[in-house]
């Protein structure tokens, strides 16, 4: 007997706001939960019982009425609480919420077993309890103790239900559909009010929604063809006042007469701000405004539409400013206007932008009851710790992580974390930590999932690879970390076998990544073998409107993502030091002293550039994770906000541009993709995922296996080479800055000492006199160590033909000739090995890769 | 009867009924951007919506440097991404096609854009080209949610 649908609505989005506290109230420790919570607890399940009654909603009313005994008993009896307990009542709310989540099925669904292991509990508690009580609840007809939950119990009517039973009479609860038959039955709506009159004093008369109702109303007809609920007294019995008022025998309900016991209480106890949970939605909207609340329940529909229309406002008012512009000086008054208009268009945007955001703990409180399900199922030990829950975001971003979030976690708890025996060997706490963390990062917020399991296991993700083919050709001592965390990546290594061969991650990251890479999100692995991995996603902090640098180039108007940009440089000529030096065709930058590889953004359409310099350009400074570049652009315009259309389907292929935009001016303008753009230029070595792909497809035989190296010199003669994917940086230092201690040298970064290691001290290689004054330090990516050279040569861009018998020397990978020249390409990790071991450190994983 | 808009482009007089047609722009602010496809002519802000402009001669594979003047705005179909346009040298007229002055196109232009003309109607002084839009779009896999 669903009433209405809109009122069934409301109810789902409560009901599931209340099993929510109620897990949240339960996956305390059990020594935290108090009287309190157990009451809170209580209260949730019990709004839930009210309104479902007040529905029909039968099998959620027995559910919810079963575990409001269980919780009394604790709440009352004080009987003791244990894990299964709390296990049972948590399944007991996954059942409900079921039933809720499909409420206009919920009678059909089987509920039997769930009440049986429910009141069997019950009974072990009777028992406890010492038998002394019945349990007060299942005694109570199970209609009136919901019915009543329906009415504002306040102050006034408590006191006129106090008055009338100290004179000997009965209240009752009428419910009355006032259909065609009923009204002709009884003679019309006249004779029916005439009835009620007679018999009763009316206390209060509402509609199914809560809206108060009167008597005249009902006399003149006006709620013929609708149910109305009346509270009224009456000295009559109960069988007697229902013969006169001519109604069905249910319809009719006792409020029991002592108002301490369990129906009312919760209802009033805890006032009339709670009522408003137990009550129609109607009415508890009318209870917020008349407190002045301080929130507000609103369609999510409409602050759509109101952001949509913000955000097209935001563009007009960037086209009449545009326009205006010329007509400042000539219109007097103009201008403070114009500022007026454009100060409370941003404002309005902004706090439209602000209703849709939602803390990130709304989201992170889901995961405790994850958590806990996986301790018990893989029988690990497991604590998961909250961090930034008060981050917010938009909301639609924070409904996007859920899933991902499920992901990963799941995948931390599962690969990640090792077995409680296994920990315990490794002398790690028994206990492990799973971490989520929210942080805000400029106009990013980045979302940390962090375990401190055993890290990723990179030579078993490279058997994987190498057995999976998804590297055919490819040696295995070639795979670098960052390309084996492309590889998990990779849909094929994930599907398959997941779990009986996989002992390290991947399940499902492929689905992960294309999930984020929707909210415009980015994602970030980092291992630390034997002491957990984490998984950072960067997520934007609203979704249409963005903050940007407008730049032009070649005449075309261009858009990049404030986000992405860290400082803005204007190049001056005068300075040698200011100027953009060339490397075999690519450009670099000298930034504080670092190198800093720029490209023409023109480049990108009109790869010929070669023999230009830049004299007057300015350079856009990038970053992108950890990588820094610059864009060099003729014009910057400025800043604007700017309103993110979606890339058209036939501009994805170009691979540099995120988005459309449109412009004060009227004009369609191209939001840059900056990680596009680092691809495209090769700044980055993921140009992975895409070959993987067509190596899936078809096996290509002439794989470009062209890679970028620095050659630089040590003391000595040979050339040796390193991968640039492997770099992070590299610093021109004086001599004077290497500071010895013992055998060891170190150099300072950030005040922070960062040992430095001269290669020829572990390589096989000439030592030479090493009198220069200028070094070079090259800063590897995740080592916290310095690799010194005396020159860096140049970047090349070729394909190494390792010749290995012509040297095996441990800590490179082999020799090769790159333009006529022998060089020696060196082996990162075993070079890393050779020093950790010198150093007194082990590090086990990634021996398994040479 | 068939409702028609006819424009010119190149050395040819096309249609295109007007059930597809959304509208007519014939002031294009047009962005063109680099890297997009060739027969991209580029994109316009149509009252606040990005709209993709198609070279309408370049689709069909017979370019000619006649300027072009219009952009012929076409409506969303279900299922369609992106509001598209044709660019064209210049939109004409709307005019009713019987179809009796109406012909398939013979197999003797099949290997040149047959599969883009619906018809050829016979009009007094000239033959106009109807154009098959879904065909046009189909050749070219464009507007595909996955393209």
């Amino acid at each position: 007997m669903l009433k209405n649908e809109d009122f069934i609505q409301e109810f789902v989005e409560e009901a599931r706001d209340h099993l929510e506290n109620f897990e949240r109230i339960l996956l305390h420790d059990l020594a935290d939960i108090g009287a309190e919570q157990i009451n809170d607890a209580f209260r949730a399940i019990h709004s839930i019982k009210g309104t479902a009654g007040f529905f029909g909603l039968d099998q959620i009313v027995a559910i919810a009425h079963a575990m409001e005994t269980i919780l009394d008993f604790v709440n009352r009896k004080k009987v003791t609480f244990s894990d299964a307990e709390i296990d049972l009542l948590l399944e007991a709310r996954d059942r409900l919420n079921v039933l809720v989540n499909d409420v206009k099925h919920s009678d059909s669904y089987p509920i039997e077993d769930i009440l049986a292991r429910l009141e069997l509990t019950a009974a072990d508690f009777t028992n406890q309890a010492g038998q002394q009580a019945v349990p007060v609840a299942i005694e109570q007809p199970q209609l009136s103790s919901h019915f009543f939950a329906v009415f504002d119990f306040n102050l006034k009517i408590q006191e006129q239900i106090a008055a009338f039973r100290k004179t000997g009479y009965h209240i009752y609860g009428i419910e009355m559909a006032l259909t065609d038959d009923f009204l002709s039955h009884s003679g019309g709506s006249c004779a029916i009010t005439a009835n009620l009159t007679s018999v009763a004093k009316v206390l209060v008369m509402i509609s199914p929604n809560g809206e108060p109702l009167n008597v005249d109303d009902l006399k003149a007809g006006k709620y013929n063809h609708q149910l109305i609920l009346i509270l009224a007294a009456s000295i009559l019995e109960a069988s007697l006042f229902i013969q006169v008022l001519g109604v069905p025998a249910n319809a009719v309900n006792v409020l029991p007469e002592d108002s301490q016991s369990d129906v009312l209480a919760p209802a009033l106890e805890t006032g009339s701000d709670d009522d408003g949970h137990n009550a129609m939605p109607m009415e508890r909207g009318a209870t917020e405004i008349n407190e002045g609340a301080e929130s507000l329940r609103v369609n999510v529909k409409l602050l759509d539409d109101l952001m949509n229309m913000a955000s097209e406002l935001v563009l007009a008012r960037n086209r009449l400013l545009t326009l205006l512009e010329p007509e400042k000086k000539r219109i007097p008054g103009l201008p403070p206007v114009l500022a007026n208009v454009d100060r409370l268009t941003s404002s309005i945007q902004e706090k439209i932008m602000l209703t849709r955001m939602q803390p990130v703990g709304t989201l992170f409180n889901r995961y405790p009851r994850l958590i806990r399900d996986l301790s018990k199922k893989l029988n690990k030990k497991l604590e998961l710790k909250i961090e930034g829950g008060e981050v917010e975001l938009d909301k639609s971003i924070l409904e996007g992580l859920s899933d991902p979030l499920v992901h990963l976690v799941r995948n931390a708890a599962d690969h990640g974390i090792e077995s409680a025996a296994q920990r315990q060997q490794q002398g790690k706490n028994e206990i492990a930590t799973i971490t989520l963390k929210a942080s805000y990062e400029g106009s990013v917020v980045n979302i940390e999932v962090g375990d401190d399991g055993s890290g990723l296991d990179f030579a078993r993700i490279a058997t994987i690879a190498r057995n999976k083919k998804l590297y055919p050709e490819n040696e295995p001592n070639r795979f670098s970390e960052k390309e084996l965390i492309e590889v998990l990546f990779n849909p094929g290594f994930s599907t398959a076998d997941r779990l009986s061969e996989v002992s390290g991650r991947g399940v499902g990251l492929d689905v992960v990544r294309t999930n984020l890479d929707k909210l415009g999100g980015s994602i970030d692995i980092a291992s630390q073998p034997g002491r957990g991995t984490t998984i950072k996603l960067t997520m934007p902090l609203t979704v249409s409107i963005i903050q940007s640098l407008v730049v032009a180039s070649n005449g075309i108007k261009m858009v990049i993502p404030q986000a992405d940009v860290q400082e803005t440089i204007k190049l001056k000529n005068t300075a040698r030091d200011q100027q953009i030096e060339a490397i075999n065709g690519k450009y670099f930058y000298r930034l504080r002293n670092q190198l800093l590889p720029v490209v023409y953004l023109s480049e990108l359409w009109n790869p010929d550039q070669s023999g230009r310099i830049a004299q007057d350009h300015k350079i856009v400074v990038l970053k992108l994770g950890s990588l820094r570049f610059g864009l060099l652009v003729e014009v910057l315009i400025g800043n604007e906000e700017t309103l993110i259309k979606p890339l058209p389907g036939i501009l994805k292929a170009c691979g540099i541009y995120s988005g459309l935009t449109i412009m004060g001016d009227g004009k369609v303008a191209p939001i840059l993709d900056i990680a596009g753009i680092a691809r495209k230029m090769a700044l980055v070595s993921d140009s992975q995922p895409q070959t993987q792909r067509n190596h899936s497809e078809q096996p290509v035989a002439a794989a470009d296996n062209s890679e970028d190296f620095v050659l630089f010199r040590a003391s000595g003669t040979e050339i040796l080479a390193l991968n640039i994917a492997l770099i992070k940086r590299i610093d021109k230092i004086k001599k004077s800055e290497l500071a010895h201690i013992g055998e060891r040298t170190y150099i300072n970064r950030g005040n922070q000492p960062l040992p430095v290691i001269r290669p020829e001290d572990y390589l096989a290689i000439n030592r030479g006199a090493d009198d220069g004054d200028d070094y070079y330090v090259i800063t590897p990516k995740g080592v916290p160590i310095g690799i010194l050279a005396t020159e860096i040569i140049e970047n090349v861009h070729f394909e190494p033909v390792l010749d290995s018998r012509q040297c095996t020397m441990p800590g490179t990978l082999g020799a090769a000739v790159c333009d006529e020249k022998m060089i020696l390409i060196i082996n990162l990790y075993t070079l890393l090995e050779a020093v950790e071991a010198d150093h007194g450190e082990v590090r086990d994983d990634e021996s398994a890769l040479v | 009867m068939m409702k028609v808009l006819s424009f010119k482009s190149g050395n040819n007089l096309y249609g295109i009924e007007t059930r597809y047609v959304k509208e007519i722009n014939r002031q294009p602010e047009i962005t063109a951007l680099p890297l997009a496809p060739e027969v991209v002519a580029g994109f316009l802000n149509l009252r606040g919506q990005v709209v993709s402009l198609l070279d309408f001669e370049k689709l069909l594979g017979c370019p000619t440097d006649h300027p072009k003047k219009h952009a012929i705005v076409l409506k969303k179909e279900p299922g369609e991404v992106d509001v598209m346009a044709l660019l064209v040298e210049q939109a004409t007229d709307v005019i009713d096609v019987p179809e009796a002055l109406c012909e398939p196109p013979t197999p003797y232009l099949a290997n040149e854009y047959g599969a883009t003309i619906k018809m050829i109607a016979k009009l007094e002084q000239q033959l106009l080209i109807i154009i098959d839009k879904e065909n046009l779009f189909e050749v070219f896999s464009l507007n595909k949610t996955r393209c």
